[in-house]
């Protein structure tokens, strides 16, 4: 059994003119949660959609558990489990028929089916409103029976298509941390998100898409030295501070890279800003100045889309 | 197998959940036919079903009185919209007009029928002769049983001694012993029973060799199939709508992630519509059985033909999903079908227009309004067997049409 659960090659849709997803390569190891991180309209949910087999790829291929989602999709469809974006659930039906559906659907029933559907109702903590219709539910309920949905089955990978949109902070969390526990427990995750947060928090490897293409992947890290691994240290001081003497002062020691004045504040890039912060203070109050609050920012995948795309994740 | 059970069953409890669907599809029907009917004269005082005017002929041979109270009875004002007595002729020629179905009956009071049916003061018995024949039209079932209702409780008034020769028609009706408001019951209990389960003395009951014909019109047992089937377009429409309505809603596109092939998918969509056809228009032929006395004929007629327009309405409700774009476009071309087919197939009014009445042959609503009069005049499964085939013949022509447009969607 090969090591990796989906491997695409070249995978590409186009419509027309419009090239949604162009030629893009990526793999994921059994057991681990990949993020497909880019901005709306970047070309996650087409790819998910080709993945799922609901569209046929324009060009290119992929295998998922050994089998071609263009040649043999049934084999596919029978190992993945989706939970799309929008909520695709039947509101005037209850919790419970939702699940029995679905699973029916999934090729499930009996006794299994209904032991199953009891256990993800505890899971996704509804065993309290399985018999109550979805129409009553709120977003966040909603969500995470949309999940419970995709995983009726166990199957073996399960994409995720920003399954935390639109929801409250605590059912985000929810999910969030059922990911994890689906990791742990040795099950494969696709996770499409905008949220930077989401995907540094989730992710083994993480996959930048934009305009179609994925233009990186790796592991935090590998993506994190793309930009360097230095720290960014904001120093904020009252108005009247001499910043740009500070600064001087700071460019002058040996494990600072630069320093920058601006305005009320000095901006010093480290390799390790919580090593060298004393130091820096010490300079200051030598200086006679005092300091009044202090940012550290580590880099992230923010920076890296950043730095390789010239724009903000999120504009 | 189990996955379109479960997509179809899923369906029908979807709609079973919308109050605005259940009100059209069965609230609505029971309603425009109540209403229909009321204008029709079906739920007038009178007590009559909505049959007027129905052609009887009385040759009266009796030499006392009795055979004139009898006419008096079919003559009287209260019988005036229901009965038209036709001037008697020969009983020769009353049979010829029964037998080419111009009259629904024809009475043939023997000469001795006073004395057969009132006892001599002197002696207490009655004399022995000739019955008092009702001579029916086959092709008037309801019509025909409607008189022999009449005729039989009069005779049996007679029968119980009650009735005395020099007491006048108007003085029983007015004293309650002749109660018009029961003979529609009578007539249905008749019509159903196919047979007078104890015949009365004196009275024999005959039928012609009229074949059965359209003339026969009950309101209500014209207006509510039409009705049933009239709606049935509707909740088809509502069905194939379904089917775009999965695919804004995202449920469509899950159901093609899991291992469900699209053939399982559209034949889950196909079974939850016909179930939901056949649900609606079952409930309301036993509901207006039960609230209307419509007297529906064969069940196994019924039941058939019932499976069979369902089947095709549903291919249409099939196409008009196949053919259009959005939820919303299949209510609006669903409602001008609906609406089209209801007029060309005479569900509201009879249109004779021949080429109107050619065209509605490509509808659901005329082969199984037709085959719905047909077992409601007595008519058996057998007979309808033209009706089913068109309605299975359109079903397999509109469902391969469907689904071809549906391959084109890539449903």
């Amino acid at each position: 059994m090969s090591r990796l659960i989906l491997e695409t090659a070249d995978l590409r849709k186009q419509y027309g003119d419009l090239t949604a997803v162009n030629q893009v390569n990526f793999s994921i190891q059994r057991g681990q949660v990949f993020s497909l991180l880019g901005p709306n309209g970047a070309g996650k949910s087409t790819t998910i959609s080709m993945l799922s087999c609901l569209l046929s790829p324009s060009d290119g291929d992929a295998t998922i558990d050994g089998h071609s989602i263009v040649n043999a999709p049934n084999k596919v469809k029978a190992v993945i489990g989706y939970v799309p974006q929008d909520l695709a659930l039947y509101n005037k039906l209850n919790a419970k028929h939702n699940l029995k559906f679905w699973g029916t659907m999934s090729g499930m029933g009996g006794a299994t089916l209904n032991k199953r559907i009891d256990e993800l109702l505890e899971r996704v903590e509804l065993a309290d409103r399985a018999n109550d219709r979805v129409e009553t539910f709120s977003g966040g309920m909603k969500r995470r029976l949309n999940i419970a949905v995709g995983l009726l089955h166990r199957p073996k990978l399960v994409f995720m298509d920003e399954p935390t949109v639109g929801i409250d902070p605590q059912s985000r969390r929810r999910i969030l941390d059922m990911v994890k526990e689906l990791r742990d427990e040795g099950m494969s995750v696709l996770y499409t998100t905008h949220y930077m947060e989401e995907a540094q928090e989730l992710s083994d490897e993480v996959g930048i898409i934009d305009h179609g293409k994925m233009i990186a992947q790796g592991t935090q890290d590998e993506l994190r030295r793309l930009v360097g691994e230095q720290d960014t240290l904001r120093l904020h001081f009252t108005e009247d501070a001499p910043t740009a003497d500070l600064a001087t002062s700071f460019t002058q020691l040996p494990f600072v890279s630069t320093a920058n004045a601006n305005e009320q504040e000095v901006v010093v890039t480290v390799p390790d800003a919580a090593s060298v912060l004393p130091d820096l203070l010490a300079i200051a109050t030598e200086a006679g100045q005092r300091v009044r609050s202090i940012d550290i920012e580590e880099p992230n995948l923010e920076a890296v889309f950043l730095h390789l795309t010239g724009r903000a994740l999120r504009e | 197998m189990n996955k379109i059970f479960a997509i179809g069953l899923k369906d029908l409890r979807l709609i079973l959940r919308d109050p605005a669907a259940l009100i059209l599809m069965l609230l609505a029907p029971y309603l425009i036919t109540l209403g229909l009917g009321f204008v029709s004269g079906a739920f007038s005082d009178d007590g009559s079903s909505g049959i007027q005017d129905i052609p009887v002929m009385i040759i009266n041979q009796d030499q006392d009185n009795l055979g004139g109270q009898l006419i008096e009875v079919f003559q009287s004002d209260d019988l005036a919209d229901l009965i038209d007595v036709i001037p008697a002729t020969s009983v020769a020629d009353g049979r010829t007009q029964v037998d080419e179905d111009e009259l629904a009956a024809l009475i043939i009071i023997p000469a001795n029928f006073s004395d057969i049916m009132i006892p001599d003061p002197s002696t207490g018995e009655t004399a022995e002769g000739e019955a008092l024949e009702l001579y029916r039209s086959p092709a008037r079932p309801i019509s025909a049983s409607v008189v022999e209702a009449v005729v039989t409780q009069f005779m049996g008034q007679v029968d119980q001694g009650t009735t005395l020769v020099t007491v006048s028609i108007e003085q029983l009706v007015e004293s309650g012993q002749f109660d018009l408001n029961t003979i529609q019951d009578q007539a249905t209990e008749l019509v159903t029973s196919q047979s007078t389960a104890d015949p009365l003395i004196g009275l024999s009951v005959n039928s012609g060799t009229a074949e059965s014909s359209e003339n026969e019109f009950n309101a209500l047992a014209v207006l509510a199939p039409g009705m049933a089937l009239f709606f049935l377009m509707y909740t088809v429409t509502l069905g194939g709508s379904s089917i775009l309505r999965e695919r804004t809603e995202g449920t469509l596109d899950r159901m093609q992630t899991t291992p469900t092939s699209s053939g399982q998918i559209l034949g889950g969509k196909i079974f939850g519509i016909f179930l939901t056809g056949v649900a609606q228009v079952g409930i309301l032929v036993i509901g207006s059985s039960f609230m209307y006395n419509i007297v529906w004929g064969d069940w196994l007629g019924v039941i058939a033909l019932i499976i069979s327009a369902a089947l095709a309405a549903t291919s249409w409700g099939l196409l008009i999903a196949g053919l259009a774009r959005t939820p919303e476009q299949v209510t609006g071309i669903g409602t001008a079908v609906m609406l089209t087919f209801g007029a060309i197939s005479d569900t509201f009014v009879d249109i004779d227009v021949p080429a109107l009445n050619a065209i509605g042959a490509i509808t659901p609503n005329q082969w199984a309004l037709q085959g719905f009069t047909k077992l409601g005049l007595g008519q058996t499964m057998v007979d309808i067997l033209p009706n089913i085939g068109a309605l299975w013949l359109m079903a397999m022509v509109i469902f391969t049409l469907a689904v071809f447009s549906f391959r084109r969607k890539g449903v």
